[in-house]
């Protein structure tokens, strides 16, 4: 018995000629003993080598519904996947990150079996392959802002339509889907699979890019940068207050070494302490500009359980 | 004695029977053929009964005012035919679009149509539609245009219809057409005229005539039962892989059609070729039968097209499918850029005359006006 939920599965691609054929043609018959209506929408990210072309020829053979969105110029993963969520139709979307499958096709049906025992979100990650370095970034997210983001890297995640929508409806141009998923404050869950190889998922980002991302995921979703310019401004504020209170205590004291001391650092103290007034005033205007650009909603529900006895 | 007319007409759809009466009047002596049983079999009445104003048409203003300056024209003469009691709204998707409703609102003005903006939210989900504009157009009953037509044809005597007929073979004869149907009969005329839609480039092929450029669609109209609040609305989503839901003719059916899903399989050959028609010996490259009746017509995308319309539209505003109509759709391929939709009569040679006609749309049959002569 298939189930009647309409599901559809959007797949980020950028050159993959090589794997997308076996890709489609797996994820097409998973998707077709599980499901009785199904969509793919592969998502192509301005391929250069012929995955354009496989992709034509591979049509023949796909049983399902498989709409091809072609960008324009590469995007990156994180906006193409968002062109491919605002295109699908499905009641619940699976995210698949990456054509090189390293798990078992059962895994796309366990995602679906999980989540309508109450999840909104499940997400799938190998076991094992969790680098160090976003291990240190997730904790010290988590750590800065009230998420609590997995480590994991996850490949495949399944999501719901009510959480998709809500996470479509975020207005926010730093898009960076793991935090916005968590961020909607649905239910959520994992699976964890042994990967059947190892597969170098090839870094598509540079150092430079990932710190850029890294910074802008700091900025937008804890306020640690408001924070840190709020606290320096302010200690530097009142190092150069005291610089000018000392700086007056030893004129009347009668203690000037050299002529006209007092009234450079008179003028050097008052005039920090105007530049850091002004910063720490724009910094708290900066982050309440930050606030008020961000959500639709000021808050978010996870949900509203009525609890009575009548 | 070998019968002999003043101008055969291939096809009893709108055009075909429009151009009987015309000629009708003007007292020449007239045969229709028709291949299936019955006029408005195929394209006439299988499709969006949109009487169009333009409205869809956002990126070619030419197709839009043609439409918009036959739709009052059309409208009264085929008044007790026309459903104008609902309320027209044309939405802007807000992602996917080619068009956003500022530039809608500006192409309506250029055309001079009706076009007021009202609250999205009263019919759609938050975030998915740009913007939303009440307009005014009207649906049709196609059977009632058919009867219609029929029953002033049934008025002329020079007039003759005759159904489940084809042309098998054709000759020249000085300047005549010797034309030899598929009864055996055999008949003289001074001019064809070609008003076939899908079959076109059959019938074109047939006469040895060069064949015009399009592609084929199998198109699904879904046919669906509107609950109680969708009732008096006609909801089209613009202006990409979108839907349209909306009055079919006048007993309270509405057809759902969507960008995607409508068309099922693609011919880009000159001539119709399918898969499906290996399911059906009656229907080939050279004579196209009636998908509506085939037994080897696609399984029906409404679970698609129903679930695209829910990602639109409120939850209250709700539909459920009765049936499902099938038809093949010739597309010109010069108008895939900016899908306009434009009337072909082309004249390919004179004494004997042959004339083709090809047009996507219902009320532009007036442009015929320069055939009937």
């Amino acid at each position: 018995m298939k189930e009647k939920t309409f599901v559809s599965a959007v797949v980020y691609t950028y050159n993959a000629e090589t794997l997308i054929g076996d890709f489609l043609r797996g994820l097409d018959n998973v998707l077709r003993d599980k499901f009785e209506l199904y969509e793919i929408v592969l998502v192509n990210d301005y391929s250069t080598d012929n995955t354009k072309a496989v992709i034509k020829s591979l049509a023949s053979e796909i049983h399902g519904t498989l709409t091809v969105l072609n960008l324009a110029w590469r995007h990156k993963r994180e906006l193409a996947m968002l062109a491919g969520t605002d295109l699908a139709i499905g009641d619940f979307v699976y995210e698949i990150e990456s054509v090189r499958q390293d798990y078992d096709w059962n895994l796309i049906a366990d995602l679906y079996d999980k989540s309508v025992t109450g999840y909104d979100v499940v997400y799938a990650y190998p076991k094992g392959v969790t680098k160090a370095k976003s291990k240190l970034f997730y904790n010290l997210l988590n750590h800065l802002s009230h998420l609590r983001v997995d480590p994991h890297t996850e490949t495949v995640k399944i999501i719901s339509r009510k959480a998709l929508n809500r996470v479509l409806l975020e207005r926010g141009k730093v898009r960076y889907r793991k935090v916005l998923y968590k961020y909607c404050g649905f239910p959520t869950a994992y699976i964890e699979y042994e990967p059947s190889k190892r597969i170098d998922a090839g870094d598509e980002m540079s150092l430079m890019q990932k710190i850029s991302l890294a910074s802008d995921v700091f900025i937008v979703f804890s306020n640690v940068g408001t924070q840190i310019a709020m606290l320096f401004s302010t200690v530097s504020l009142i190092l150069s207050l005291s610089i000018g209170l000392y700086a007056v205590v030893t004129f009347l004291t009668g203690h000037t070494t050299i002529s006209g001391w007092t009234t450079t650092m008179l003028f050097l103290a008052i005039g920090f302490s105007g530049l850091f007034l002004v910063l720490t005033v724009m910094a708290k205007y900066l982050s309440a500009i930050l606030i008020e650009q961000r959500h639709g909603s000021l808050y978010t529900v996870q949900s509203v359980d009525k609890l009575s006895n009548r | 004695m070998i019968d002999q007319y003043n101008t055969l007409i291939i096809g009893a759809g709108i055009y075909g029977l429009y151009i009987a009466r015309e000629l009708g009047r003007l007292g020449q002596k007239v045969l229709l053929i028709e291949t299936d049983k019955e006029a408005f079999s195929r394209a006439s009445y299988i499709n969006q009964a949109r009487v169009h104003n333009g409205y869809h048409y956002p990126r070619s203003v030419s197709t839009a005012r043609k439409s918009a300056k036959y739709f009052s024209r059309f409208n009264d003469e085929f008044a007790p035919a026309i459903n104008d009691q609902f309320r027209k709204v044309y939405a802007l998707s807000s992602k996917f679009s080619y068009t956003n409703g500022i530039q809608f609102q500006k192409f309506c003005t250029y055309s001079g149509i009706k076009c007021k903006a009202i609250d999205p939210s009263e019919y759609f989900q938050p975030g998915m539609i740009d913007a939303a504009f009440e307009t005014e157009e009207y649906a049709f009953d196609a059977f009632m245009i058919r009867d219609m037509l029929l029953r002033d044809l049934s008025n002329h005597d020079n007039v003759l219809i005759s159904f489940e007929t084809h042309i098998h073979a054709m000759q020249i004869e000085g300047n005549r057409y010797r034309l030899t149907l598929n009864n055996d009969k055999l008949l003289y005329a001074d001019r064809v005229i070609n008003t076939t839609y899908a079959s076109v480039n059959q019938v074109l092929d047939l006469f040895g005539f060069e064949k015009f450029k399009i592609k084929y669609e199998i198109c699904e109209i879904a046919l669906c039962k509107p609950n109680h609040k969708l009732q008096n609305v006609g909801l089209t989503v613009m202006d990409g892989p979108f839907f349209s839901v909306m009055p079919f003719g006048l007993d309270g059916t509405f057809s759902l059609t969507s960008v995607t899903f409508t068309p099922h399989v693609t011919c880009y050959d000159k001539l119709p070729k399918f898969d499906c028609q290996s399911g059906n010996p009656n229907c080939s490259e050279t004579h196209l039968d009636n998908c509506n009746l085939c037994p080897a017509k696609p399984k029906s995308a409404w679970g698609f097209m129903y679930q695209l319309a829910r990602r639109y539209l409120n939850n209250e505003y709700d539909f459920e499918h009765t049936e499902s109509l099938y038809a093949i759709k010739p597309i010109l391929l010069a108008s895939e850029l900016d899908d306009s939709r434009p009337t072909v009569i082309r004249q390919f040679r004179s004494a004997p005359d042959f004339v083709s006609v090809l047009s996507g749309k219902i009320n532009t049959v007036y442009d015929l006006s320069e055939v009937i002569r």
